[in-house]
């Protein structure tokens, strides 16, 4: 007999690719409006950016404070290579990728080979981010706490410059797409199902036959190689990088928001998160002209609200998390 | 040579001797049950055989390999499952896929492990109940789906701990029947258990506990006669039989 | 090659700095160790405590040293609000909500402080700035050692408060069982409420010492939160003599951190964090879980 596994999964499927050919067809109609586009594009990133968090956060429950580190050595191993020797940045990108997920396997190894989780590795994860900050405010050789400049080229799509602002809109779409790919894909992988459980009881799932080390080395690579190719997208998008920003415990807090907000453990709500963070800091913004930092007020009050009264995020009011009492989550 | 031997097993906390120099045996195809008054040292000793802790000393020995050294998932692949007293589904997960977790010792592919977890939902009665977050189901149906999900691991022990406390008579009943079936598919059980109606129909044989020695080793009818064990049990106040 | 008494200096430097540190790793612990909750508003509380400081200073001329008579108490009554109005909520949720809802507070609270004092970098000048003392060579700056001093008497009085008074018996108590807490008759939630609050007053009346030699700006706290969470994964989580040896330490190693070339001060550090996870992830006085 044909057994559903998972009642969620097919409005998931259909809820994705229905945002996903929106996005796609908005976007000749956003790029009429400059302040649009760049919106929109930020949209795309931070869902993105939450979407790869996810894995090892969301899914797999070892929350990072730190994703900034897998973030920024990203942006900086592609402008490095593309400022000292002339790689281009596609190239960078995946170097990026691969740089940040042994980063994340360093870090891992560090943190989980010990048994450390919960509050010690959220701790240890943001440690590590600061780390690298500070390597990267001393280095002379990469700007110190100027940072590195990206030399524009032109429309040169080789080198991941374009005058125009839509091929930046695209291609964040397909990295979201990309990643919201493999979350689904990894919803129906052993080794989605061994997060999930770890999530819950890491004790019960070991005795389960879970390779629990393992299973978080996996969900740690995997996070940390998405999140540094967005570094690079980040740096190429702004021509521009420094490290108390890309480095910073705000970059943290940024990736990590949107899901949470959206839905932790969901495919789909990041990608909600992220709009709704979005619009509302640009709203804030526009509104409250002139006070910096309205917008982040506004974000600590939600994020206070959101955990006091929807731990399972938007995606939780759309009955699409399990509605579990919160003490057997 | 028996399927589980435990040889002169020792665990310490600190000052206190949570097992100590612990020896028994269980043959294949027997129930074995494992019990003694609360702190004897019933469920420490599970963690030790499972590997949620290393032993201070002893060897423990699953079908003539040695496995004290082994970390928890190598001897569940090795067939030792296992159920906790506090049962605790995981939440992301429906009734079914948290059986397909524990399936997932046995198989690769998401529609392989479907297919034993509903077989085993079926078996113990949780397959109406297979797509509900897990988190919805009551203590019986949990107790329940505890048992499901080691089963699923394709155990050939199964290390069950009080799997029938807090269950209702007719529930107790449905378990016993269940355990049976087990045992006559071939999966070796060891029992840890309060409710001592159970303790008495369905063991072959039991060993006591108590202060983490063992005091008697024996069939249920022997070792209720056993004067050190009546008085294990009457400092607690229980009564056996 | 740097000689004994630059190595003398900055060991003397960085200790000094290191019972702040301590100080604040007290606090945070304090809140750990009863409430099991990770305080990350930890560090804009002492960013406030330095703003309120600064602001009895600047406008009515109170220096912060007696200012902590005001300082204190009006920080322990913002940490009981705050527990009670946001964190009481979630005790019982896994520990990253918490997390979560502490650093929700902290962004309201450090964006608060920006819009109201804007991003501008404050600081005072005491008559005793710069006083100092020479002790064989080795030169004291006076608002440090003061720092020094009373970070130290501070944590005297609140070893004391925990060890000698029902209130810090009845914490050690709620800390430990608090289930058996809530059965002897102990009130959980105000020893809740009080940790925090304590906690929080500790950490302001941190901020309060360091004014004299230290600009105090919106983000301030985010650089002694992060040495307070080295410091106590350092020490253990929890454990209140690991916090005062892991400040020391920390303030030490940063010390001699200051020697290195170009302003790497903070690696060793760093590296000495990344060790302690590596080798002894429960901390120096910690236990495993």
């Amino acid at each position: 007999m044909k057994v559903e596994v998972d009642p969620r999964r097919r409005p998931t499927i259909i809820g994705l690719l229905v945002i996903l050919a929106i996005l796609a067809a908005a976007g000749p109609f956003l790029a009429s409006n400059r302040y649009a586009i760049q919106v929109a594009t930020l949209i795309l990133l931070f869902a993105y950016l939450a979407s790869g968090w996810n894995i090892l956060s969301g899914y797999g429950g070892q929350f990072s404070f730190g994703h900034a580190a897998f973030f920024g050595l990203g942006a900086y191993t592609s402008t490095i290579l593309f400022v000292k020797f002339g790689v281009s940045p596609w190239v960078g990108m995946l170097a990026a990728g691969l740089v940040s997920a042994l980063l994340g396997l360093f870090i891992g190894l560090a943190c989980f080979r010990s048994g450390l989780r919960g509050a010690y590795f959220a701790l240890a994860t943001l440690a590590f981010a600061e780390i690298l900050r500070v390597i990267f405010v001393n280095w002379d050789w990469v700007g110190r706490s100027q940072g590195l400049l990206i030399q524009l080229v032109g429309d040169e799509p080789l080198l991941f410059q374009f005058t125009a602002r839509l091929p930046y809109y695209y291609i964040a779409l397909a990295l979201l797409a990309l990643v919201s790919g493999v979350a689904l894909l990894l919803e129906r992988l052993k080794l989605g199902y061994e997060l999930r459980a770890i999530k819950s009881n890491e004790v019960a799932a070991a005795v389960l036959g879970v390779d629990v080390f393992r299973a978080k080395m996996w969900a740690m690579g995997l996070s940390a190689f998405f999140t540094g190719i967005g570094g690079t997208f980040y740096a190429q998008y702004f021509y521009y990088i420094e490290p108390f920003q890309v480095f910073g415990v705000g970059m943290s807090v940024d990736i990590l928001l949107p899901a949470i907000i959206g839905g932790a453990g969901t495919v789909i709500g990041p990608i909600i998160g992220a709009a709704i963070l979005v619009l509302l800091g640009e709203g804030t913004r526009t509104f409250f002209r002139g006070f910096a930092g309205a917008d982040l007020m506004v974000f600590g009050v939600i994020l206070v609200l959101v955990i006091l009264f929807m731990p399972y995020g938007v995606m939780g009011l759309l009955g699409s998390a399990p509605k579990a009492k919160k003490e057997s989550a | 040579m028996a399927f589980l031997v435990v040889e002169g097993v020792r665990k310490r906390f600190g000052g206190l001797v949570a097992v100590d120099d612990v020896s028994f045996e269980v043959a294949a195809g027997e129930i074995v049950g494992l019990i003694g008054p609360n702190g004897a040292g019933k469920t420490t000793l599970f963690n030790l055989i499972s590997g949620l802790y290393r032993p201070d000393g002893g060897r423990i020995l699953l079908d003539g390999r040695r496995i004290d050294g082994l970390p928890p998932y190598e001897r569940c692949r090795l067939g030792l499952g296992r159920t906790f007293q506090i049962v605790q589904p995981f939440a992301d997960l429906t009734t079914l896929q948290n059986v397909m977790l524990g399936a997932f010792n046995q198989v690769r592919s998401e529609a392989q492990a479907a297919r034993i977890g509903w077989d085993i939902l079926v078996r113990v009665g949780l397959a109406d109940k297979a797509d509900w977050p897990a988190a919805w189901l009551t203590l019986g149906d949990r107790k329940r789906l505890e048992v499901a999900r080691a089963l699923a691991t394709g155990p050939r022990l199964l290390m069950l701990d009080e799997v029938m406390a807090g269950l209702t008579p007719r529930e107790v009943d449905d378990t016993l029947v269940l355990l049976r079936e087990l045992r006559d598919s071939g999966i070796t059980l060891l029992v840890i258990e309060h409710v001592m109606r159970a303790v008495m129909s369905l063991c072959d044989r039991v060993v006591v506990l108590h202060h983490g020695q063992k005091i008697a080793d024996g069939t249920p009818v022997e070792v209720a006669s056993f004067p050190q064990v009546i008085e294990a049990y009457l400092g607690e106040e229980t009564e056996i039989a | 090659m740097v000689d004994w008494q630059t190595v003398a200096q900055s060991v003397a430097g960085g200790l000094l700095l290191g019972g702040v540190y301590a100080l604040v790793a007290l606090g945070l612990n304090l809140i750990f160790g009863v409430m099991k909750v990770i305080n990350f508003a930890h560090g804009t509380f002492m960013m406030l405590g330095m703003y309120a400081s600064y602001w009895l200073f600047t406008l009515y001329g109170i220096d912060p040293y007696p200012g902590i008579l005001l300082v204190a108490p009006l920080f322990l009554l913002l940490g009981v609000l705050v527990e009670r109005v946001v964190v009481s909520r979630i005790l019982d949720a896994p520990g990253h909500d918490q997390l979560l809802v502490t650093l929700g507070v902290s962004l309201f609270l450090q964006n608060l402080a920006l819009a109201l004092f804007k991003a501008d970098p404050r600081s005072i000048r005491p008559l005793y700035a710069d006083w100092s003392f020479s002790v064989g060579g080795v030169v004291l700056s006076a608002p440090r050692l003061g720092a020094f001093l009373a970070a130290l008497a501070l944590a005297g009085l609140f070893f004391w408060l925990l060890r000698s008074t029902d209130l810090g018996k009845a914490m050690r108590a709620a800390a430990e069982e608090r289930e058996g807490a809530i059965l002897v008759g102990i009130d959980v939630r105000w020893i809740y409420a009080l940790a925090f609050g304590i906690g929080t007053a500790l950490v302001a009346v941190a901020g309060s010492i360091v004014l004299p030699f230290f600009t105090v700006s919106p983000s301030v706290g985010e650089t002694f939160l992060l040495m307070a969470f080295i410091t106590v994964v350092l020490g253990g989580l929890g454990s209140f003599p690991g916090a005062l040896i892991g400040g020391l330490l920390i303030g030490l190693v940063e010390g001699l951190g200051a020697l290195l070339p170009g302003s790497l001060r903070q690696l060793p550090v760093f590296i000495l964090f990344v060790l302690s996870l590596l080798v002894r992830p429960q901390g120096l006085l910690g236990s495993r879980q």
